[in-house]
C-alpha cells in the first residue's frame, strides 16, 4: 500500500507528519485526513483556535503535495 | 506491581508498550514513540489524571514552558496521529500483542483491554488438584508441557507429609498397645512353664 503523509498547518504554524499512514488509495487518504481533523477539533481542552485557518496537506512518499483538506469552521 | 483499571498487570502493559514501540509507525516517528511511552508510563505510575496537553508537550514533545494548548493544536494533532498509528500496528503488525492499547478521542489517557484469544494473566491459571488424573498429553505441532505449578507441588508435598504422619502415629499406637497390654512379660512366661 502506498504511504501518505498528512501535514497539518495554518499560515504560521505547522505540525509535520513524521510517520505517515499506509492507505489503499486517494479515497482512503481523504477519509484519514477528515478523521485527523475530527480528532484535532475534539480535544479535551477548550481552545481559542481559529480552525478555519487550518488545513491538512496530503503528500505522497516523495512528499509531493497531492491535495488539501481544509478544517471546517466551528 | 501496579495494576491497570481492568486488572491487567502493569508488566504486561509494559511488555505491550515495548512491542508497540518496535513497530514500523513508531520507528518512523520518534515523536509519536515519546508521546506513547509518556502517556502509558504516566498512567501506570498512577498519574493518569494529570496527563494534559501541556504535560505531554513539555515532557514528551520537547516544547518549552510557554506552550499554550489553547492556541496551539500540536498535541491534539499528534494524538490523532497516535491513534492512527496504533490502529495500523494492530491491523498490520499485531504479532505478539495480547493487550489492546487505545487513546480514546477527547482525551489523552490510555486504556488497556485484553485482546480476544490472549491467555489470561498467570495468577488466573487454575492449579491442578492433587489426586485428579491429568488429561493425557495429545500430540500437537507445538509441544505443550503439562506440569504442576509451584502451588500444586506444595499441595502434593503437604498431602504426602500428612499421610506419612498418619502412618507413623498408627504404627506407634500399635507398638505401644502390644508392649503394654497383650504382650506377656518374662515373669508370666516363667509361671506358665511351672
Amino acid at each position: 500500500m502506498p504511504r501518505y503523509f498528512f501535514d497539518i498547518m495554518d499560515a504560521v504554524q505547522s505540525v509535520p507528519d513524521e510517520a505517515g499512514l499506509d492507505c489503499r488509495d486517494l479515497g482512503e487518504a481523504h477519509r484519514q485526513a477528515r478523521t485527523l481533523i475530527a480528532d484535532a477539533m475534539n480535544g479535551p481542552e477548550a481552545t481559542r483556535i481559529n480552525w478555519s485557518a487550518w488545513r491538512v496537506e496530503v503528500r505522497d512518499e516523495a512528499h509531493s503535495l497531492l491535495f488539501t483538506v481544509p478544517f471546517p469552521p466551528r | 506491581m501496579s495494576v491497570t483499571g481492568e486488572e491487567i498487570p502493569a508488566d504486561r502493559v509494559v511488555e505491550t508498550l515495548e512491542i508497540l514501540l518496535r513497530a514500523p509507525p513508531f520507528l518512523r516517528s520518534p515523536k509519536l514513540a515519546r508521546f506513547l511511552r509518556f502517556v502509558v508510563e504516566e498512567e501506570l505510575a498512577g498519574r493518569g489524571a494529570t496527563i494534559k496537553a501541556y504535560t505531554i508537550a513539555t515532557q514528551a514533545l520537547g516544547r518549552g514552558p510557554d506552550f499554550d494548548p489553547s492556541i496551539d493544536p500540536s498535541v491534539r494533532v499528534e494524538a490523532g496521529r497516535l491513534r492512527r498509528a496504533l490502529d495500523e500496528v494492530y491491523t498490520q503488525h499485531a504479532e505478539g500483542l495480547q493487550i489492546r492499547l487505545v487513546v480514546p478521542v477527547g482525551g489523552y489517557r490510555p486504556r488497556f483491554t485484553v485482546l480476544e484469544g490472549a491467555p489470561p494473566p498467570p495468577e488466573e491459571v487454575p492449579v491442578p488438584e492433587p489426586g485428579i488424573p491429568l488429561p493425557p498429553v495429545v500430540a500437537h505441532p507445538r509441544a505443550t508441557v503439562v506440569a504442576f505449578t509451584p502451588r500444586g507441588q506444595a499441595a502434593i508435598i503437604a498431602l504426602l507429609a500428612a499421610i506419612l504422619l498418619v502412618l507413623c502415629i498408627d504404627l506407634g499406637l500399635t507398638l505401644s498397645a502390644r508392649t503394654t497390654g497383650a504382650a506377656p512379660t518374662p515373669r508370666d512366661l516363667a509361671v506358665r512353664s511351672r
